[in-house]
């Protein structure tokens, strides 16, 4: 009987744990698992162990309206195109992605020159897609956080 | 008269150590009237052996015993029909241990998600640093940060070119 109740239990914790590894992925992890996406761009991580980072270790040095950005980002991608593929496909693609996606990221912006998309938990934006086809060129900037109005502001108006 | 070979007869008898020749000298001994006094004592046990060994089986011992050795293999052996509930026992029974795994893991991941900071609900380790270098870190940063500010810069720009286009 005792076995039992440990074998459940054991059962019981490796089911939590594997559930509470479960976690969400950002979109440009998605992104980058298209056909031709990944060698098509050449993408830039900040993860939130190096942001902490920058925040503890470089408060100082870091000027206000950036120090004021990082507390409320947690991650940021920036990707870029290499060449290989047409800025329209990746725009396509990315577009194309989001699409699918329609129930987890909500359009905010969609303007002939960027799309500004959104993933929002309640009031709060957690992940934010930046994708700028100006000048015939494909920039993506995929920012997770927990961002507030104010901040999203803040973000999307002159940061320097 | 001398009973000395009895006496030591008796001796051996009560070690266990006589033969069956020689126990049947006693049988037939104490069967005789004139025993003397001093072994009469013994005689009623010889006696009562006597009795034992005449008792015989009867006539119909065998007959009885083979009708009943028929009678038994004859016997049909039914099958116990199971109860729908002891057919169902062992699906309850584990249907008990997933609802107690499934509580437990609910409980538990509930638990975690209080305990955790906010609803920022990324897997950390799913963000591999491009650089280990700080500085090269915040670059990007930079980098990212002018991408917003360009593109607003550009949307304020068209919207004042032209307001109806680009509201």
């Amino acid at each position: 009987m005792m076995k039992k109740a440990l074998l459940l239990l054991l059962v019981a914790l490796t089911g939590t744990l594997t559930l509470s590894a479960q976690k969400e992925t950002d979109f440009t992890s998605r992104f980058l698992e298209q056909d031709h996406v990944e060698e098509a761009v050449f993408c830039q991580t900040v993860g939130p162990a190096m942001i902490a980072q920058l925040v503890t270790a470089y408060s100082g040095s870091l000027s206000p309206e950036v120090a004021a950005q990082l507390k409320n980002i947690k991650s940021m991608r920036v990707v870029t195109a290499k060449g290989t593929l047409a800025p329209d496909e990746l725009l396509r693609i990315a577009l194309n992605l989001l699409q699918q996606d329609k129930g987890r990221y909500t359009e905010l912006a969609e303007k002939s020159h960027y799309q500004l998309y959104a993933r929002k938990k309640k009031d709060t934006i957690v992940e934010l897609i930046l994708i700028d086809t100006q000048h015939a060129q494909f920039n993506m900037v995929n920012v997770t956080g927990t961002l507030d109005a104010d901040a999203l502001q803040q973000l999307i108006s002159k940061t320097q | 008269m001398d009973y000395k070979y009895i006496e030591q007869l008796l001796e051996r008898y009560w070690n266990a150590e006589t033969t069956l020749e020689e126990e049947h000298i006693l049988r037939t001994f104490f069967r005789q009237s004139d025993v003397p006094a001093h072994l009469n004592r013994y005689a009623a046990l010889f006696a009562q052996l006597d009795a034992e060994a005449a008792h015989e089986l009867d006539s119909r011992f065998d007959e009885r015993v083979l009708r009943r050795i028929a009678d038994d293999e004859r016997t049909v052996v039914r099958a116990e029909r199971p109860t729908l509930l002891n057919v169902i026992r062992p699906l309850m029974q584990a249907a008990a241990a997933v609802v107690v795994v499934v509580l437990t893991a609910y409980g538990a991941q509930r638990a975690f998600e209080r305990a955790d900071r906010g609803v920022w609900d990324y897997n950390p380790a799913s963000f591999e640093n491009s650089y280990d270098n700080p500085q090269q870190a915040y670059k990007v940063l930079q980098e990212g940060l002018d991408i917003f500010s360009r593109t607003a810069q550009a949307d304020t720009a068209r919207a004042a070119v032209n307001p109806e286009t680009e509201p």
